[in-house]
């Protein structure tokens, strides 16, 4: 027996198309019907070069890289602003119980704190 | 390559009939062998031949010269098909069931010819790819991985791997014969 190499290469002749190929492809292109390539042929073609592969892969991680820090930084921002607003809330609270307690230490007061009048 | 088709591809980017006519019957086997041995489908080899002649017409004048037309030709056949495999994760055909064209030379032994070309069938689409390339249009390691856009370390690799399955397959289907 032949090497697997050789028998390869007997068994992956070329062989000829079916009777009619060359006239059915030359009446196709005389037609002019070869529809133009679609929008997925035409993506597909234009990223076969493995450099464009690579450079949109890198151009899709960075645009995704730049919207979850941008989420991030709202996300930061909302909750800086939470916390801003709780602080001043609680400020408030502090203020009013200060002026509260003084009212009532005073009405509490003999002679001072007459409420009923 | 001879002067008829350097004329012909000179002719192509005028959209010379004449000249479109001699280079597909020139090229026509190469282009349907490939889309063949890969498919394993005649109709749907056929189609894709006639796709590829086709975006030639479409892109005759793209063609520099008549070593390129045929780069050209492989190149476009063999990424219709991976593209083809990877859109239909290549479910082969019953491979019974197809009737082995005629055409192999008599020292071959037909059924072993049959069974090989079944079993490379059977290989992943860019590995059998390779070995079309390499045993049915017999480039060389660095033209095959100029066509399929891959490093020559990795072609060598895949062929290496295919040829390993393919006589452990072989074995396997044939009994303990030495291949």
């Amino acid at each position: 027996m032949k090497p697997l190499e050789e028998e390869l290469k007997s068994a992956l002749r070329r062989i000829e198309p079916p009777d009619g190929f060359a006239e059915r492809v030359l009446a196709e292109a005389r037609r002019g019907r070869h529809s133009k390539p679609g929008f997925g042929e035409w993506l597909r073609a234009a990223l076969r070069p493995r450099a464009v592969r690579w450079a949109a892969g890198f151009a899709l991680v960075c645009l995704l890289v730049v919207f979850g820090a941008i989420r991030r930084y709202n996300r930061e921002q909302a909750r800086i602003q939470g916390e801003r607003a709780s602080a001043q809330a609680r400020l408030a609270l502090q203020i009013a119980s200060t002026k509260l307690n003084a009212v009532l230490k005073v009405a509490a007061t003999p002679g001072r704190g007459n409420l009923k009048n | 390559m001879d002067q008829q088709i350097q004329d012909a591809v000179a002719g192509l980017s005028r959209r010379d009939g004449r000249s479109f006519e001699l280079i597909v019957r020139r090229y026509q086997s190469m282009v349907f062998s490939l889309a063949y041995h890969f498919s394993h489908d005649r109709a749907l080899a056929e189609d894709m031949a006639q796709e590829v002649f086709l975006q030639l017409y479409r892109s005759a004048h793209t063609i520099k010269s008549a070593a390129h037309l045929e780069y050209w030709l492989r190149r476009v056949t063999v990424h219709r098909c991976i593209d083809y495999a990877r859109r239909n994760h290549a479910p082969l055909a019953s491979l019974e069931d197809h009737a082995e064209p005629a055409a192999h030379s008599s020292e071959s032994d037909p059924l072993l010819s049959g069974k090989l070309r079944q079993l490379v069938a059977t290989l992943p689409a860019r590995r059998r790819m390779v070995v079309l390339l390499r045993f049915q249009e017999e480039l060389e390691l660095h033209e095959i991985a100029e066509i399929m856009e891959m490093p020559i370390n990795t072609v060598k690799s895949y062929l290496q791997r295919s040829l390993e399955l393919l006589r452990e397959k072989l074995a396997r289907c044939l009994g303990d014969v030495t291949v």
